[in-house]
């Protein structure tokens, strides 16, 4: 059993339903966003247009992350999931700087949705799930998978451009996907064998360039 | 510079000053808010930086020490005994960075007892706990200019080793394995400067001459390593690396690159490799402080988020156009304090420890020149 994901370009428009249903999930902060939109303008007018990348957490099978954190809070699960253990985490951040995509974001304490108004009884309720001073990202809703469900992401998606299944099932929908519309997976350069492909979009080569001017996760989402 | 002239009474009115700095830095920064490294939103900051510097000047130190011993440097055996006290106390500061860095003992507990042997950061705290004891276990030997040939190579590759370990740690943020032997030089060089900054004025040429030669050499060897990678970089046209390199050279930051290539490059290679007849000169010693100012610097821009380059986007700050940290006064107290206290724990030592003896007088017999 290896969890994956399959993110369709081609079928994707950019409309951030993702990034919402993670946040409404997940509960996440302000500022911190597990799923990211990587929006791009690309050619001259009058011929130019907005392309769209969704960015969760790769999951990768040599999770550079998991590889750097020196207390092991990072850790990579049976299933292919890469989890944080927020008890174990000390804030150091090593991994952020190892994850060559940016996926990681730190909680440097609860802050209102409201400015001025303090914390809501519902930011109150979820901000304990995400205790300040650690570091936090896209868990592929462990939750969900836990009890067979698919991420909120992949639920939600208006186009259908985003798939989860087990990559190591031929027959499943995702490594269907990969073989029959030649997935690629992001910087593979890195040797961290993402566990997210993508398929469609071209091959976005240009997106090296663009994950490393802006890997922050304000840079890359709906800001 | 350490003098036989400055005598008791001045080391000890130094230590006083010492003392007065660190409670002065402790207590600012405590009134300021007692700012730790891993609460503030950008990690890896002044605490870090301090804390790489005073490992480079430690690791350096060590080796220069044992150089006695492994390569028969017999010269400088007068200077192993202090050079070992002194990285012993840049050792006991860089610790206490690291603390202030974490911010509570409890995660530094975490640390050292769920550690993932796969992480650079356990390797380096592995490598600084074996060069602490080692050194400490050095000392006797060097204090009393024993030889222990075994020790003393084990000791330096240790150091070496936390020196390599530290390197691989900034490479990784920079994509760039050159860090590694820039990490070894710049070690090497804090060690170096300090050294002359211990040895006595009236020190003898057969110490002094080699030693400025070495300290020549290594930072010719750091321009070499500072300038090859934008130099190289720039061929690569419009690629990424190309990009970030004529941002190195001639970008919004590149002062602070010139002003690194000056203090830690030029300026005090043109005083090293000036041919002097005489001991250790008033030239010499500024010299040497401009390279501990450099390694302070380099450490800053090398590992404060895009201090030096904008093109690299680190996590948890959003890329602008300009640098996204700046250390706070706290912090700047704190690391003065800390700062004082190395040199506070080393004069206490020193003074308890070491017997002053004329500098000429502690040459082996050969080497001793007629006045
Ligand atoms: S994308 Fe980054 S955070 Fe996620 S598993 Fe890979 S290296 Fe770790
Ligand atoms: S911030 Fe937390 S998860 Fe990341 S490397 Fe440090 S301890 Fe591990």
């Amino acid at each position: 059993m290896r969890y994956g994901m399959v993110i369709d370009l081609d079928r994707c428009v950019g409309c951030n339903a993702c990034t919402v249903a993670c946040k409404a999930e997940n509960g996440t902060p302000p500022g911190i966003f597990w799923q990211r939109m990587l929006l791009t303008e690309r050619g001259r007018y009058p011929f130019a247009r907005l392309e769209a990348t969704p960015l969760p957490c790769m999951h990768c099978e040599e999770a550079a992350c998991v590889k750097v954190c020196p207390t092991g809070a990072s850790s990579k699960r049976k299933d292919g999931l890469v989890l944080i253990d927020a008890d174990k985490c000390i804030g150091c951040r090593y991994c952020m700087v190892a994850c060559p995509y940016g996926a990681r974001s730190f909680n440097s304490g609860a802050r209102p949705y409201y400015p001025g108004k303090g914390l809501t009884p519902y930011e109150k309720v979820r901000y304990q799930e995400h205790p300040a001073g650690k570091v936090e990202k896209c868990t592929l809703c462990s939750q969900r998978v836990d009890k067979k469900e698919e991420p909120a992401c992949v639920a939600t998606c208006i186009a259908k451009a985003r798939f989860f299944g087990d990559l190591d099932d031929p027959n499943s929908e995702v490594s269907q996907l990969i073989a029959r519309k030649g997935g690629y997976q992001l910087l593979p350069e890195k040797g961290t064998k993402p566990q997210v492909y993508y398929v469609g979009g071209g091959k976005r080569r240009w997106i090296r360039r663009e994950l490393a001017k802006a890997s922050s996760a304000a840079q890359v989402s709906l800001s | 510079m350490d003098t036989q002239r400055t005598g008791q009474g001045i080391l000890s009115g130094s230590s006083l000053a010492l003392l007065i700095l660190f409670a002065a830095g402790v207590l600012l920064w405590l009134v300021l808010g007692a700012a730790t490294g891993l609460g503030e939103t950008t990690a890896f900051g002044l605490y870090v930086a301090a804390f790489f510097a005073l490992m480079a000047a430690g690791a350096g130190l060590l080796i220069f020490s044992a150089l006695p011993d492994t390569l028969g440097f017999s010269a400088l055996q007068p200077l192993s005994g202090k050079a070992n006290l002194l990285a012993l106390a840049c050792l006991v500061g860089g610790g206490l960075f690291i603390l202030a860095d974490v911010g509570s003992p409890l995660t530094l507990w975490r640390m050292l007892t769920g550690p993932n042997v796969s992480s650079p950061f356990v390797w380096d705290l592995l490598f600084f706990a074996a060069a602490f004891v080692l050194g400490a276990a050095f000392l006797p030997v060097s204090l009393q200019k024993r030889e222990a040939k075994g020790l003393s190579w084990v000791l330096s590759l240790i150091c070496l080793a936390l020196l390599v370990v530290e390197g691989s740690i900034v490479a990784t943020v920079w994509s760039n394995p050159l860090f590694v032997a820039g990490f070894v030089v710049t070690g090497l060089l804090a060690g170096g400067a300090l050294l002359l900054w211990l040895a006595p004025t009236d020190s003898p040429p057969e110490l002094i001459r080699p030693l400025c030669t070495t300290l020549a050499s290594l930072i010719a060897a750091w321009l070499f390593f500072s300038l090859l990678d934008p130099l190289t970089a720039l061929f690569l046209g419009a690629t990424e690396v190309g990009e970030t390199a004529r941002l190195i050279l001639a970008g919004p930051y590149s002062p602070l690159f010139y002003v690194q290539i000056l203090i830690l490059g030029v300026l005090p290679l043109v005083q090293f490799a000036r041919k002097k007849e005489a001991g250790l000169t008033y030239g010499q010693g500024v010299a040497a402080g401009l390279v501990l100012l450099g390694v302070f610097v380099d450490k800053y821009i090398v590992l404060v988020p895009r201090q030096m380059n904008p093109a690299i986007a680190f996590p948890s700050t959003p890329f602008t156009a300009g640098p996204a940290y700046a250390a706070t006064v706290a912090e700047w107290s704190l690391t003065i304090a800390l700062l004082a206290l190395v040199g506070l724990l080393y004069t206490l030592a020193a003074r308890t420890m070491i017997r002053e003896v004329p500098a000429a007088a502690q040459l082996p017999f050969e080497q001793r020149r007629v006045a």
